[in-house]
């Protein structure tokens, strides 16, 4: 029991130190996925995570998804998901993924991907800039640390109160919305596991 | 077959199992230093030890089952080959065997039917052309200048720098070509920046990414081995010449991205094989002169 704790240790660090992406667009504007491109930049210096980006389903750990879900795409984001091994977390990206964003209520859109993958973090932005795509993956690969049962699709972000329709409840021009300038706060004080 | 007391049975275990962990550290310094490079931060240094063991720790990961053997073969040939030289067996056995386990990779990544895979196994043979006869010159310039094949004699002969100087040419390619840098990571790379980034390695998941990857480790112990081979009676002249190929090695990996295959073929035959040839001919000249001196 002893001696194989350090050893366990060592593997729950492995699996948070070493965080591979699959980047998968269900098609929203792409605007989301120029973010996570740039994301990977090295202006933002990614890999100091252990973060790489692979082209393969199988080997990746972190699953990146941005745009909205319908039902040609439901499937192939579902094997994507279901190809990867866990342990494994999916990382929505932007409004869109999140709850359908400017799509949602057209009549193709099922709603964010939270309704065909368990999705473990919601960044918000439409797009979001880099940098918190970027501390979503960070708020999220802690999870990578065990093997979790398997989950079923989350749904949308919960948030208590609904999500915003009235025009006259939106941020005015130039102005910054107030949860998002929260969310930067909150990135300040993260921290590099 | 040299005849092993115990002792050294255990030192050459030892170190055949202590090796892929050398060789990770390595890569992790390297991975520092090519940030550095790029201005930025880097991974950490274990970063390559922690890559491993996620992947030996993922769920299990079904595969092809003729892939899986022939990786299984090319990590214990690739280990083989490196017990081999520290066992101080025959060179030339040793880099055949590591032919050998180079050949299984390649028909591990052509086993499955993605036409990545099938891609990257293609080029890493054009890889394996551009090295193969590079490693045997390298060996047979080594066996000249030491008068053995045997690696406890070339050892025990060493340091050959001034001997045969330009030896350093062709292990320098030997050495990006085995730690797959540019040019010779068209079969698959680890950048962003090269045109095919999965290749070979494409139907290779979970465990057997691992193994794959500790196969590649291996590899580059041999090669490794033989750049110390060249001043293995002086460790710390042994170590700075790692360093130093290694430092041309991270230059070129920078100057040279989306280099094409013919390239690599160049470059390897152009560059190391030149320096092999040269290498050769002072052998002999110096072996004539030793004889008739
Ligand atoms: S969230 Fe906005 S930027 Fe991202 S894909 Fe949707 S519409 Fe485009």
């Amino acid at each position: 029991m002893s001696a194989d704790r350090p050893f366990r240790r060592w593997v729950r660090r492995s699996r948070v130190r070493s965080p591979w992406l699959v980047h998968f667009d269900c098609g929203g504007c792409n605007g989301c996925d120029i973010e996570v491109l740039d994301m990977l930049t090295p202006r933002y210096s990614a890999e100091r995570l252990g973060v790489v980006n692979v082209g393969d389903p199988r080997q990746a750990d972190v699953l990146v998804v941005t745009g909205p879900a319908n039902p040609r795409n439901a499937e192939v984001l579902r094997a994507v998901y279901d190809q990867m091994l866990e342990p494994k977390v999916v990382v929505a990206a932007g409004s869109c993924a999140a709850h359908g964003g400017i799509f949602r209520g057209a009549s193709n859109v099922l709603g964010g991907v939270g309704e065909v993958v368990p999705v473990d973090v919601f960044v918000p932005g439409c797009p979001p800039p880099p940098w918190r795509i970027l501390a979503g993956i960070i708020d999220a690969v802690p999870l990578l640390a065990d093997v979790r049962p398997p989950r079923s699709p989350s749904g949308g972000p919960s948030r208590p109160e609904p999500l915003r329709v009235a025009p006259d409840d939106r941020p005015a021009k130039g102005q910054v919305d107030p949860a998002i300038d929260a969310h930067d706060a909150d990135l300040e004080s993260v921290t590099v596991p | 077959m040299i005849p092993l007391d115990p002792l050294a049975a255990l030192v050459v275990a030892g170190g055949t199992l202590l090796a892929p962990v050398a060789v990770g550290l390595l890569i992790g310094v390297d991975r520092k230093a090519n940030a550095a490079v790029q201005l930025r931060v880097g991974p950490p240094v274990l970063q390559p030890l922690y890559d491993v063991t996620k992947l030996l720790a993922k769920a299990s990961a079904g595969s092809d089952r003729v892939a899986a053997g022939l990786l299984a073969a090319h990590l214990v040939l690739a280990a083989g080959s490196f017990a081999l030289i520290l066992a101080g067996g025959d060179l030339l056995v040793a880099v055949l065997v590591l032919g050998a386990a180079n050949l299984s990779f390649i028909l591990a990544a052509s086993a499955v039917e993605s036409p990545f895979a099938q891609l990257g196994a293609g080029r890493e043979l054009v890889v394996l052309v551009a090295t193969e006869p590079l490693l045997i010159l390298v060996v047979v310039a080594y066996a000249l200048a030491a008068g053995s094949f045997s690696s406890a004699a070339i050892a025990a002969g060493s340091p050959y720098m001034v001997a045969v100087p330009t030896l350093a040419l062709p292990l320098a390619v030997l050495l990006s070509a085995t730690l797959r840098k540019s040019p010779f990571d068209l079969a698959s790379s680890h950048h962003g920046h090269q045109e095919l980034v999965k290749g070979s390695t494409t139907e290779m998941a979970g465990g057997w990414l691992a193994i794959a990857e500790l196969g590649h480790w291996y590899e580059a112990a041999v090669i490794l081995a033989l750049i110390v081979l060249a001043a293995a009676r002086l460790p710390v002249v042994a170590a700075a010449l790692v360093a130093a190929l290694y430092a041309i090695v991270i230059v070129a990996d920078n100057t040279l991205p989306r280099a094409t295959w013919r390239a690599a073929l160049a470059i390897a035959w152009a560059v190391g094989g030149g320096g092999a040839a040269i290498a050769l001919v002072t052998a002999v000249l110096a072996s004539t002169k030793g004889a008739m001196g």
